[in-house]
């Protein structure tokens, strides 16, 4: 039902949810109230990890062609 | 020969005047301004614009709906008011519950926040005598209650009224001393709740008219609205006010009382595309959106990001009570962006 993050926000996964860590806010009261009741949220997500591209799929990305960027960075 | 001293003094019809009056008070409570410590009392204002089935689920604004009972009901803004009043709440029964058990209610009810009712100074020797008024039409007649309760739910005081008329909307005042025993708070948590009873079991049962220890919401002469699916009832106009007497229904402008709710709740349904050009694999950039109005406490965010291109990790969080920020970041390196659609943020008591 919650969802641990990478803050210290938890996701109500009912609504997605985000709720904030203030014991005034009711829906944090209801999640500690559920916690005691001996249920455990989902561990946070983990991210995607990053992809470096290499210079030609770099360029690709640009559309520019090698004679183009040539032109454009004046080495004609 | 001077009159410098009335003991008592009572007026029945309409009293004019042709000069000034100076008075210290009106009813006990301020001569103007937020004489109604309810909000949205008269049920206008209504952010979600949903019909609510489910217990603790919020309907027209600071109004929720809370149940445990066999049966079912739906609760929604309505257009039927009395004259001078254009909406109301709606409690329509869906699914019956002939036989309310001991531990089963149905109920409408109000979380006034502290702040808005310490100087009632309940829980003090000091109490002030406090006043509730509100319009009711009923397909049911018979005996209701109305509870004001503490926020540790240990002081109740239970009060009945009579819907006389089916389908007639009936005006309607209950007066209550004020509470010099428990705990009361004064600050942004719960102050005072009112909770309008349609179905009480008898563990919630006690006797009107007098404070008691304990989380009651009704008396054994509480009539059963959940009996029938053709049962339904709607309340408007309500207003509690320092003093004996109930005065006309305070009128505050759309905008005031739009901005008094959205203290506990503000839907904004807008969007923003954050974007940025350029950038390493995991630059990020932040959008932030602030709330016309400080909220009760930090609020819980529904969001929505759409339409992410090279963008990853999202991540949305409230800045304290007065705004929230979303970050996106690159994926890949390069161009990124996204949309992100705030659709509520919830400070609700």
């Amino acid at each position: 039902m919650y969802q641990l993050t990478t803050s210290t926000s938890i996701i109500r996964l009912t609504d997605n949810a985000c709720i904030p860590p203030d014991p005034a806010n009711r829906d944090y009261r209801d999640y500690l109230e559920w916690v005691a009741a001996g249920n455990e949220p989902e561990p946070a997500p983990v991210p995607p990890a990053s992809v470096e591209l290499t210079p030609t799929e770099k360029l690709a990305a640009s559309g520019l062609t090698v004679e183009e960027l040539k032109t454009l960075l004046g080495l004609e | 020969m001077a009159l410098n001293k009335v003991n008592l003094f009572r007026i029945d019809g309409t009293l004019g005047a042709v000069s000034n009056i100076q008075t210290s008070a009106l009813n006990g409570g301020p001569l103007a301004g937020l004489r109604n410590r309810i909000i949205n009392g008269d049920m206008r204002i209504d952010q979600r614009a949903a019909v609510v089935t489910t217990h603790n689920a919020y309907t027209v604004d600071r109004w929720h709906l809370a149940f445990a009972t066999t049966g079912a009901m739906q609760c929604a803004q309505s257009s039927d008011a009395p004259a001078s009043f254009s909406a109301s709440l709606l409690f329509d029964v869906t699914t019956a519950d002939t036989s309310i058990a001991a531990g089963e209610y149905g109920v409408l009810a109000q979380y006034i926040e502290g702040l808005n009712v310490s100087d009632f100074a309940w829980g003090t020797a000091s109490a002030q005598t406090a006043t509730l008024s509100f319009w009711v039409k009923s397909t049911t007649t018979g005996t209701y209650c109305v509870s004001f309760r503490n926020s540790g739910n240990n002081r109740s005081y239970v009060a009945t009224y009579s819907v006389v008329s089916a389908n007639t909307w009936e005006y309607k005042t209950i007066t209550v001393p004020g509470d010099t025993s428990g705990t009361w708070l004064g600050t942004n948590a719960v102050g005072i709740s009112i909770i309008f009873s349609f179905a009480t079991g008898s563990t919630f049962q006690t006797t009107a008219g007098s404070w008691q220890a304990g989380n009651f919401l009704g008396t054994s002469a509480q009539t059963n609205l959940l009996a029938s699916t053709a049962n339904e009832i709607r309340i408007t106009g309500v207003q509690l006010e320092p003093g004996t007497v109930a005065t006309p229904f305070e009128r505050r402008s759309f905008g005031q009382e739009l901005a008094l709710c959205q203290r506990y709740f503000y839907k904004p349904s807008v969007s923003y595309i954050e974007q940025s050009y350029g950038g390493g694999v995991g630059a990020g950039t932040s959008t932030q959106i602030y709330f016309p109005t400080q909220m009760r406490a930090t609020p819980t965010i529904t969001a929505a990001w759409s339409s992410g291109v090279n963008a990853v990790a999202s991540t949305i969080s409230a800045l304290g009570s007065i705004g929230a920020s979303a970050t996106i970041s690159s994926f890949s390196g390069g161009d990124y962006a996204a949309v992100i659609t705030w659709t509520s943020f919830a400070a609700e008591l």
